[in-house]
């Protein structure tokens, strides 16, 4: 049976991997979204499992929108695609491998005929909203900072299956004493301890800011200020603007943060 | 060579009221302000030419430039000032010409010939180097043996004053008489006064002239000095004053005794000029010498009847208010002083010196050849005027010798030497020194295309005498295998240290133009050239961080362009600092980026066509500094390349960073050239996104898009460290590391990305460096590749 209902199972979840990772597939799968734009129209198409966050990497790199984007945690087993038994057993050290389950994703939207722009707040709406129509794992919501969007997780399925509200990471509340040679990497060092403390969620850092986050200072005193906000002021205070990601293993069920 | 001589008549004399008392004249002072002379429009005038009663007046000009001609304009002026300029006449480099005025008189345009006299005033105009053109003027009349000569002169620059000449009349027989030429050689009115002063320092009553433009006017030297006590008339002094610039009035004055031929020029000299240097003082010592006075019988060589023989005559001029202590020392050819006795001058006393007495107490009086004159006094070159020469027993053969001063000069140029029509040049040259003195004597051939270089030993105190027919006949070679052609009648003449024309030099030259035939003899003028203006060399200075640079000031002389001992100095030491290099040019080291401004300046004597009228010295102003300035603009020393080291994994260096960083390798770069690059600033970027074959679809970490956008600063001169390359969250190595073989996925993976370095600059410059680096991360089934620039590093086993 047991044998079997692996089988089973490896048969199920083969076929989906196959059809979703395939090896081929893989080769020809683009982290970014494919754009079509015709008369003011643009068609964004994107193909991997993290849909969403492809879109937003996209609108924010061919439009320079200040978009945020936080995933929701994924914990139901059916918001994931089990890949243990199809995966090298030497290379998975016991661990069972997760990916998201998410799937092709188009978009439509209009371009501002003056500015030749996207409306950011409509269309990231619309885009929560194609996103929620496809199916794909979790719920989101818009909201605004200031002059930066950010789409941040508002319910999952828990590891019943049930409906449950998240509380996003990034809205933990930072605090932490004014310290003259706090570097921008100290700062990013104890937004995510805090934020691991009161969530118990682990962030990682998915991208090496080191060279550049050594050489600035952020001696202010900070109280109570979500961590979405308080990244937000220092990416400004240091140049600009940060767009990132913040994207949710399964596997290993920790948040990987994504700055570009 | 007997025959009368009319003096024109000066018309507009009128007594003035009081006679101005002697002590009371206004000495004028050339400071060192004087504004330097710049290159454009030139005049030069000379104050006298004659053509009256068979006089014969030419023009003699020197082109001084050795690198370029000069096309000088000739500008005739009548006795009422009328102009008629003469075609312009162009002077190849070193090349002279002879201009016969009487010649031009003759071609006079119809509507000026009303005009015509028999004196005026000459100017010529040109357009070049200050000082490029030097002359002079002679008025010869071989009917009645007498010859004068007096030289072009500029107007100096300076604000108007008072100005006073004085001037020497002695009577070397009672039958001198002579005549003063008054001439302005500018468009307005001046008023000139003029004043007689008699042997024991009587004056005569201030007349005073008005000049009207350009005009010249001839006054008598009986007439002057008419109203003197008769025991002053024998020998004494002419003050002539007008409020204006020097050279404005030329004054020339001549003596003549038209029964026996005898001529002879009256020296004028600026009253208080002389020595100006910062040395100078009321006490210093002055020596004024005469070179090559004949002594006993004429040379036989020299074609003189066979009785002639020469007596040196001395007169001297106190224009001062105090006694004045004189030093005569008589120098033969081989340097031998022979010190004799003169009674001190009493204030404003003039007095012939009794050379045969002279000669007699020093056991000379059987002498024949040349001897040297020296006369000290002290104080200014110009306060005792003097004039010597040689005169046989009949006052019919003059060679005069004018007083030059001893000191120390560059090189010294006169603008004519002649040996045509019977005449010949007799050279003299002393050594006042108690140096020896290595000359060149260079006789340029009028043409300009050829010279002749005669070496002159001088040892010192010793002169040296020949004449330059005696040149040519040799047919001698010099160094250069030159000689003079036999078809060279004329040229000028320089005399210069053996190592430079701009080398210093001790020589009291004498130039005796003569005619036996005729009895005639003149001096030439002797000039001193001098610098014009200052360049440094390169003209600008476009440096990186770093680098130095040599500099060199260079001034122009005689048109040739001759590297001087500068001083120097900069406005930012800390973009450009200058130090002396020991040869006189500098050394610029570029410190930090910016600009600034360098200045190199030097002393020295400034070239204009001052030295042959009105002072016995060389240089009638002080030595003046010639600066020049350029711009350095220090840049970066951007790099041209770099090279690569690995040099350790981030935990290797606890270096603080998250999980300490294993899989991130820091790497060195030494930058190329090694020059100092110091505190500059490195940013990094992308030159085209990076490609990332680790990322797979699902991966929550997105694919890498390039370099984090790092910045350096250079330290230890040229290295900059650490670029640091890998995966800050060993979690991302680990999840390639694991979910790719996981998925079937090929494994290694590399990430690669293309690093654009801007190399930044103090002054804000940057420049992009033009060999973007590939940096590249590679994840193993074991372990982790690094690489920089095709440096590697491999780490393995790398497992969390």
């Amino acid at each position: 049976m047991m044998t079997n209902m692996i089988k089973i199972a490896f048969g199920l979840y083969l076929g989906m991997f196959l059809a979703v990772f395939g090896l081929a597939a893989q080769n020809q799968v683009s982290w970014e979204a494919s754009v079509e734009s015709k008369n003011g129209t643009v068609k964004m198409h994107a193909t991997t499992v993290r849909c969403l966050a492809s879109i937003v990497y996209t609108l924010c790199h061919h439009y320079h929108l200040k978009i945020t984007y936080e995933d929701v945690p994924l914990l139901s087993q059916s918001d994931l695609v089990n890949l243990t038994s199809v995966s090298a057993s030497s290379a998975t050290h016991g661990r069972q491998i997760f990916l998201p389950r998410g799937g092709p994703l188009s978009f439509t939207f209009e371009l501002n005929k003056e500015t030749n722009m996207p409306e950011p707040q409509k269309t990231l709406t619309d885009l929560l909203a194609a996103y929620r129509s496809a199916r794909y794992p979790g719920f989101y919501k818009l909201t605004q900072g200031n002059d930066v969007w950010h789409i941040v997780p508002t319910q999952t399925l828990n590891s019943n299956g049930q409906w449950t509200n998240v509380e996003p990471v990034m809205s933990t509340l930072i605090s932490f004493p004014a310290r003259p040679d706090r570097t921008n990497k100290d700062v990013l060092d104890a937004v995510l301890q805090q934020v691991a403390q009161a969530t118990g969620m682990t962030i990682m850092l998915g991208s090496d800011l080191s060279n550049t986050f050594l050489e600035s200072l952020f001696k202010e005193e900070v109280t109570a200020i979500p961590a979405r906000e308080l990244l937000e002021q220092m990416f400004v205070a240091n140049g600009g603007h940060r767009n990132w990601l913040l994207l949710y293993d399964p596997t290993f069920r920790y948040y990987v943060l994504n700055l570009f | 060579m007997r025959n009368t001589f009319v003096l024109a008549i000066l018309m507009s004399i009128r007594m003035l009221s009081a006679a101005t008392p002697a002590s009371g004249v206004q000495t004028p002072v050339i400071t060192p302000t004087t504004p330097l002379p710049t290159a454009g429009p030139q005049t030069l005038s000379a104050g006298l030419w004659r053509v009256d009663d068979g006089f014969v007046s030419t023009i003699q000009v020197k082109n001084l430039l050795a690198s370029k001609p000069v096309i000088f304009t000739p500008a005739l002026y009548m006795a009422d000032g009328t102009e008629q300029l003469l075609t312009p006449i162009q002077l190849p480099a070193n090349a002279s010409t002879v201009i016969n005025i009487n010649t031009q008189l003759q071609g006079f345009p119809a509507d000026k010939a009303a005009h015509i006299s028999s004196f005026g005033s000459v100017s010529i105009l040109f357009n070049s180097d200050p000082g490029a053109l030097i002359g002079s003027i002679t008025m010869m009349n071989a009917r009645l043996s007498l010859s004068y000569t007096t030289s072009l002169n500029g107007v100096m620059s300076g604000t108007p004053t008072m100005q006073t000449l004085e001037g020497l009349w002695w009577r070397h027989d009672s039958g001198v008489g002579g005549f003063v030429g008054l001439s302005n050689s500018t468009t307005r009115e001046i008023a000139v006064q003029i004043q007689a002063v008699g042997s024991q320092g009587g004056t005569g009553p201030v007349e005073q002239t008005y000049l009207p433009p350009h005009s010249t006017k001839m006054l008598d030297l009986d007439s002057l000095i008419g109203s003197l006590p008769r025991r002053e008339m024998r020998e004494g002094g002419l003050r002539v004053q007008f409020d204006g610039l020097i050279g404005e009035v030329n004054v020339v004055g001549g003596l003549a005794n038209i029964n026996n031929g005898y001529s002879a020029v009256m020296p004028f000299w600026m009253s208080g000029m002389g020595i100006m240097s910062s040395t100078a003082s009321s006490t210093a010592q002055v020596t004024l010498a005469h070179a090559g006075l004949m002594t006993g019988p004429a040379d036989p060589m020299m074609g003189f009847p066979a009785t002639t023989k020469f007596t040196p005559y001395l007169a001297l001029r106190n224009t001062t208010a105090q006694s004045v202590d004189i030093g005569l020392t008589i120098y033969t050819d081989n340097g031998t002083p022979l010190p004799a006795t003169v009674h001190p001058l009493q204030p404003f006393e003039t007095r012939q010196i009794n050379m045969k007495e002279v000669l007699a107490a020093i056991k000379l009086s059987t002498f024949s050849g040349m001897i040297n004159l020296a006369v000290s006094h002290k104080g200014q070159s110009t306060d005792v005027l003097q004039v010597a020469g040689s005169v046989d027993e009949t006052g019919t053969y003059v060679f005069e010798v004018p007083a030059k001063q001893a000191e120390t000069s560059m090189s010294k140029e006169t603008p004519y030497w002649t040996v045509a029509g019977g005449a010949d040049t007799m050279v003299s040259l002393w050594n006042p020194s108690s140096e020896p003195e290595d000359l060149n004597v260079t006789l340029y051939f009028s043409a300009g295309t050829g010279k002749y270089v005669l070496p002159v030993h001088l040892n010192a105190f010793s002169s040296y005498n020949f004449n330059i027919s005696m040149l040519i006949r040799e047919q001698k070679k010099d160094a250069s295998g030159r000689v003079i052609p036999l078809g060279i009648f004329e040229g000028s003449l320089q005399f210069a240290s053996a190592n430079s024309e701009t080398k210093s030099i001790q020589l009291v030259p004498n130039i005796g133009i003569f005619n036996v035939a005729t009895a005639t003899c003149y001096y030439g003028c002797i000039s001193c050239p001098g610098w014009f203006g200052a360049t440094i060399s390169p003209g600008s200075l476009s440096m990186t961080v770093g680098q130095s640079s040599g500099l060199t000031l260079s001034s122009l002389y005689n048109g040739i362009s001759y590297i001087v001992y500068g001083s120097w100095s900069g406005s930012n030491n800390s973009v450009a600092s200058i130090s002396a290099n020991g040869n006189g040019g500098a050394q610029v080291s570029a410190a930090s980026p910016g600009t600034a401004t360098i200045y190199g300046s030097f002393s020295g004597q400034p070239a204009n066509s001052w030295f042959c009228a009105y002072n016995p010295g060389c240089y009638m102003i002080s030595s003046q500094s010639f600066t020049a300035n350029i711009t350095a603009s220090v840049n970066c020393n951007f790099p041209t390349g770099e090279t690569s080291a690995f040099y350790a994994w981030a935990d290797q260096l606890r270096d603080g960073m998250v999980n300490s960083s294993p899989a991130v390798g820091e790497f060195i770069q030494t930058l190329t050239p090694p020059a100092n690059y110091s505190g500059a600033a490195i940013v990094e970027g992308n030159t085209s996104p990076a490609t990332d074959s680790c990322w797979f679809n699902g991966s929550a970490y997105a694919p890498v898009y390039g370099v984090s956008g790092g910045q350096w600063i250079v330290y230890s001169s040229t290295q900059w460290s650490p670029d640091k390359i890998g995966f800050s969250n060993l979690a991302e190595f680990y999840y390639y590391q694991t979910i790719r073989p996981s998925m079937l996925l090929p494994m290694p993976c590399t990430v690669t990305m293309f690093q654009k370095l801007t190399f930044g600059c103090q002054n804000n410059q940057t420049r992009v460096y033009e060999n973007p680096a590939v940096l590249q991360i590679t994840v193993s089934g074991t372990g982790i590749t690094v690489s920089r620039e095709g440096v590697t590093a491999v780490r393995t086993p790398l497992h969390q």
